[in-house]
């Protein structure tokens, strides 16, 4: 297992220089960063922990979370005259009900992930901008919700949703059926079949999972900007599997943890912000984000193998 | 149950193709019924020079589905290829256009000699390789868009032929998917590719070098996506990174349409020709009747979602399961 002994390396090394950059940035512990920072941190990891339930499932990611995050987003606005909790509930069920149906198909049929996800992600954006008539949604006038844009201190609520989410999806993974039959499912779909699990029930659930988290996601989202289009979330897809595949979940499914998201969305987000206060232009960040993401599956196969 | 068999075979990946080009086209002519828009040369032209944009994306897709893997990155290499084609071409739009296709060979030649060396699957790596690629983009075209200036290029390339119905592009475009499946039909190639997405591990076994394959496969895809992004730059004489941004969507519909089985070893170029036919008809054409754009998405998607359900491993299992009066978890409309 020298392999894994060189990875754990990289990874020490890494963070090291994650943190020496973080030091040695100018503004980087300004508070304005700070809350900068872990805004996007919890918004990529929202998507990011939803990301890891399809990740984990063998089903290797989805394209349309971020359709999803957007839909959620505009729902919530467009209903939260009804009150800020009912629009909430609604929010999600839309996004549960939206991420469920792909998985409930990729499920029962085995149909192809990534393909059931591209078409699920022209159908959204046709639908919705036929519903919309592709018009910005605003709140309700009347609608309260500051809830959603609260701040203590540096504790934004977005925050307090991400590790509140992170707790829930560790103890889901940990201590429920659902979570164990998932893992199975991820790293040994014949064998899970042989073992009695009903498949396609898990992986309808991991994908609800998804869904839902995708769902606080446009909803935070959606509060903080008190406007959403389809275009919300736009690059998130990318942006939370890099998340993912950076905390170490591994990208063929079986095995993972929210710990190892919530640790990938915080790096992830922080190195974002180095590279902005280092005067790095956003087209520098995409390329960065790419090669991490080739760089983490490199290593993840050079590990896989003794 | 019969119907089942009867959809089973109706759907089957050689016939399927072209079956769905003509539905399409009976589709639209029927809602175009009293306008005879459709049938109009200026039409038929915007199809195919919509084919002549996707043909080479679909095709590089197509070729990588055959083999059972996906490579997210050729909307990368298509755009990548005309930023590079735009920068070095103006004078020498031949150096230009090697320039632009090394880099789409090269993107694809890495990308397939890590999948063969690290044993992973493509989509995960081609990801990287994807945004990769679009950031190159970016920083070579500095985020925004960047102008050609050798009109006779363009000129040439949207240049009228055929009773005006193709671009001297679209020809181009077409003699290319003519090769590739006289290289399928007729060589040795063309079997080892199939035989490698049939059964990689059982490949080597009748002879067949698989990883060469992959690798091989992988390059020509970045080549020719390479080769259409070149010539939309030189057409349009410009070049940007988010030029044709939903690239993969409609080369994803048009390889699957086309007949490309989504779990490797089926496929040709001819019905992937036939599919991106289909999705070039159903945009030019919803968009000539007057459709809003979001009705394009719509059946887009929705074509997408049902080929690949169709598609699907455990379709027929599960339909056969739809008995009356037996409750089952599968979707009912099919």
């Amino acid at each position: 297992m020298t392999r894994r002994r060189v990875i754990n390396a990289v990874r020490a090394l890494l963070l090291v220089l994650l943190a020496v950059a973080m030091l040695t940035t100018a503004g980087f512990f300004s508070t304005p960063s700070i809350i900068a920072t872990l805004d996007y941190t919890s918004l990529i990891g929202l998507v990011a922990l939803g990301m890891a339930f399809v990740t984990i499932s063998g089903n290797i990611m989805s394209l349309a979370l971020s359709a999803t995050m957007a839909t959620c987003g505009q729902v919530f606005l467009l209903t939260s005259g009804l009150g800020m909790w009912p629009a909430i509930a609604i929010a999600l069920g839309a996004g549960v009900v939206i991420t469920g149906f792909q998985g409930f198909i990729i499920g029962t049929l085995r149909a192809n992930p990534i393909i059931v996800s591209i078409a699920a992600f022209a159908l959204i954006h046709g639908i919705v901008s036929a519903l919309t008539g592709g018009a910005r949604a605003y709140p309700d006038p009347g609608a309260e919700y500051s809830l959603l844009r609260g701040r203590i201190g540096l504790v934004q609520a977005p925050l307090i949703v991400f590790v509140a989410g992170t707790v829930m999806a560790q103890l889901v993974l940990t201590f429920t059926r659902f979570g164990r039959n998932l893992f199975l499912v991820g790293s040994n779909f014949r064998a899970a079949e042989a073992a009695g699990v009903t498949t396609w029930r898990t992986i309808s659930l991991a994908y609800c999972m998804a869904g839902l988290y995708t769902g606080f996601a446009g909803i935070m989202a959606a509060a903080r900007y008190q406007t959403a289009d389809l275009e919300l979330g736009a690059g998130y897809d990318y942006e939370a599997i890099a998340a993912v595949l950076i905390g170490g979940v591994a990208i063929q499914g079986g095995m993972g943890s929210a710990w190892r998201v919530f640790v990938g969305a915080v790096v992830f987000a922080a190195a974002g912000t180095l590279l902005v206060l280092r005067g790095y232009s956003t087209e520098v960040q995409r390329l960065l984000t790419g090669v991490l993401i080739l760089c983490v599956i490199c290593l993840q196969a050079g590990g896989d193998k003794r | 149950m019969n119907w089942a068999r009867v959809l089973h075979l109706a759907g089957a990946p050689n016939v399927r193709p072209f079956v769905i080009l003509g539905g399409a086209f009976a589709a639209i002519a029927l809602a175009d019924l009293g306008f005879g828009t459709l049938l109009h040369t200026a039409t038929m032209f915007s199809v195919t020079q919509l084919f002549a944009t996707l043909g080479l994306a679909a095709l590089g897709l197509g070729l990588t589905m055959m083999v059972d893997e996906f490579d997210l990155s050729i909307p990368g290499s298509f755009t990548v290829a005309g930023a590079v084609a735009v920068l070095t071409g103006v004078q020498y739009p031949w150096l230009g256009l090697a320039c632009g296709v090394a880099a789409g060979l090269a993107a694809g030649a890495i990308q397939g000699a890590l999948i063969v060396s690290l044993g992973v699957r493509a989509v995960g790596l081609t990801l990287g390789g994807f945004l990769t690629l679009i950031g190159i983009t970016y920083i070579l075209t500095g985020g925004s868009t960047i102008a050609y200036a050798n009109h006779e290029v363009s000129n040439w390339l949207y240049q009228p032929t055929l009773f005006g119905l193709i671009s001297n592009r679209g020809v181009i475009v077409l003699a290319i998917f003519l090769l590739t499946a006289a290289i399928m039909f007729f060589t040795r190639l063309g079997r080892d590719i199939i035989a490698t997405g049939s059964n990689r591990a059982g490949a080597p076994v009748a002879g067949v070098n698989t990883s060469a394959i992959i690798i091989g496969v992988f390059s020509a895809a970045g080549g020719l996506a390479a080769l259409g992004g070149v010539m939309l730059s030189y057409s349009l004489q410009a070049a940007s990174a988010t030029q044709l941004s939903d690239t993969l969507v409609a080369a994803a519909s048009a390889a699957i349409l086309g007949g490309v089985s989504l779990s490797g070893g089926k496929g040709s170029a001819l019905g992937m020709a036939a599919g991106v036919l289909t999705i070039c008809l159903l945009r030019s054409g919803l968009s000539a009747i007057g459709a809003k754009p979001y009705m394009l998405e719509i059946v887009t998607g929705t074509l997408l979602l049902v080929v690949a359900i169709f598609d699907a491993p455990r379709f027929l299992q599960q339909v056969k399961r739809l008995r009356p009066g037996r409750f089952s978890a599968t979707p009912g409309k099919n």
